[in-house]
């Protein structure tokens, strides 16, 4: 296996409070898979990945991408090479569906990246309608799947090499939650990235995740696969969270 | 009144171009220095407080109060008034720059950053545009109040409108007064439409022409 991320004894607060937020964090993330990270809200898990691409920066230890120090990186091209998508989608509002999707490559100068194929094979790809119409259409003219549709599209432009996922499908209506579940578990078959995976819920992360972390008050309580993780819980919290979330 | 007009339509002109100065002179140093106030105050705490306390209580001061508070230091004439607008000017200023740095969500800040774009094209093609709609607003009001105030400033030798308003009160001629009433405000009312108009075009580009589709 490829270690692509390496996350090693992390240690995260914020300066105003004196609270750990993450403690201790120390895993592997390999090339090509889904890691869906599980936990409460207040657990930690979106600063777990805020510290992939230097949203925040950790109090002590190291994450290597690639096996280099990502604080040793420039900040702009490390997060080139990694996707971010979040729930309230984040998408520009002053700017129309194609120019959302290719503004980092504009912006970067990266011509194949910027050209009007990528945007129309990143809608396709994103299962949208890749027509003029839509290209035009700007955020408040979409529906919240077509959104977050449009944020993943864009997050995908520049061809990163992990995606990271904060909660996308957290604000969907339920079938639209499946749909897009659906099409991310194909899309990432079709390219083959690596994903980090935000989630509070059980059966998403059980859906889509090769490997599940699970997170408590900014602590790993167990990464494993789905298989071990129901078969050998490795604790009483793990155990009361499978329970609660099979419902 | 027309043959006021007829014989002092040099004065006139003369006085409005003399108004129009002192307000632009008057934006052209305030808005620097609200930005350089915004920038301390989002940059130290107690300080930062201290200065909004300070423009505070000069927006308190009336007008005529405050330009005689700087004749002793600036003397009379356009410096003081200028200086004396300016002053006034900073606390709507430094208000509608904070708004507009509101504006960006922590959603969108994230989502730019997170996409790699680096400091300054970040700011020209994402936070700009977003803000863009506050900081004219907050223009177009300093831009009225300052019109207004411009017009005490006649009182310390800076000339423009007042002038003409304050020779047709001392002289009781109706004629002036009116003229320099229908002046004044004439001005006000069009420098707020062009920068009302630029407001609601900046609104509808932040929005996506949401705005504009009378929704």
């Amino acid at each position: 296996m490829d270690t692509i991320l390496s996350y090693q004894h992390i240690n995260f607060y914020y300066n105003s409070q004196k609270v750990c937020i993450l403690k201790d964090i120390t895993f592997n993330v390999e090339k090509g898979e889904i890691i869906s990270i599980l936990g409460n809200s207040g657990s930690g898990k979106t600063t777990l990945i805020k510290l992939a691409n230097r949203l925040l920066v950790p109090a002590s230890g190291h994450i290597l991408f690639k096996g280099e120090d990502i604080s040793t990186m420039d900040t702009a091209i490390l997060r080139r090479h990694m996707g971010y998508v979040i729930q309230q989608s984040g998408l520009f509002p002053h700017m129309s569906v194609a120019q959302n999707i290719n503004i980092a490559a504009r912006l970067n100068k990266e011509k194949t990246y910027a050209s009007k194929e990528r945007v129309t094979e990143l809608l396709k790809l994103s299962r949208l309608p890749c027509d003029e119409e839509f290209r035009n259409r700007h955020p408040w003219q979409l529906s919240g799947g077509q959104q977050q549709r449009v944020s993943l599209a864009r997050a995908l432009c520049c061809d990163p090499e992990i995606l990271l996922m904060d909660e996308p499908f957290g604000a969907l209506d339920a079938i639209t939650r499946l749909e897009l579940q659906e099409e991310l578990l194909q899309l990432q078959h079709q390219t083959k990235k690596t994903i980090l995976f935000v989630t509070h819920d059980l059966k998403e992360a059980l859906a889509l995740g090769n490997r599940i972390l699970i997170i408590k008050d900014g602590e790993i309580q167990q990464l494993a696969t789905p298989e071990e993780l129901t078969s050998h819980p490795a604790n009483d919290y793990v155990c009361k969270l499978l329970k609660a979330g099979r419902g | 009144m027309i043959s006021y007009w007829q014989n002092s339509y040099d004065i006139i002109c003369a006085s409005l171009l003399e108004h129009l100065q002192l307000i632009g002179l008057a934006l052209l140093c305030s808005v620097p220095f609200a930005f350089l106030f915004v920038f301390i105050i989002s940059n130290t705490k107690i300080f930062g407080k201290l200065i909004m306390f300070m423009l505070v209580i000069i927006y308190c001061v009336p007008s005529i109060a405050l330009f005689s508070l700087l004749i002793p230091l600036f003397g009379l004439g356009k410096t003081t008034a200028v200086i004396g607008l300016t002053a006034y000017n900073q606390i709507l200023l430094v208000r509608s720059i904070t708004s507009a740095k509101a504006a960006i969500s922590s959603d969108i800040d994230e989502s730019a950053k997170g996409l790699g774009l680096s400091g300054s094209s970040r700011f020209f093609a994402i936070d700009f545009p977003l803000m863009l709609p506050y900081l004219i607003s907050g223009l177009r009001i300093v831009t009225v109040s300052t019109a207004g105030i411009a017009t005490i400033a006649a009182l310390i030798n800076a000339g423009g409108l007042g002038q003409i308003l304050f020779d047709g009160m001392r002289m009781n001629s109706i004629p002036k007064i009116i003229t320099a009433i229908i002046l004044i405000s004439g001005l006000s009312l069009i420098l707020n439409a062009a920068l009302e108009y630029f407001e609601k075009k900046a609104v509808s580009f932040a929005t996506g022409s949401y705005s504009s589709m009378g929704i």
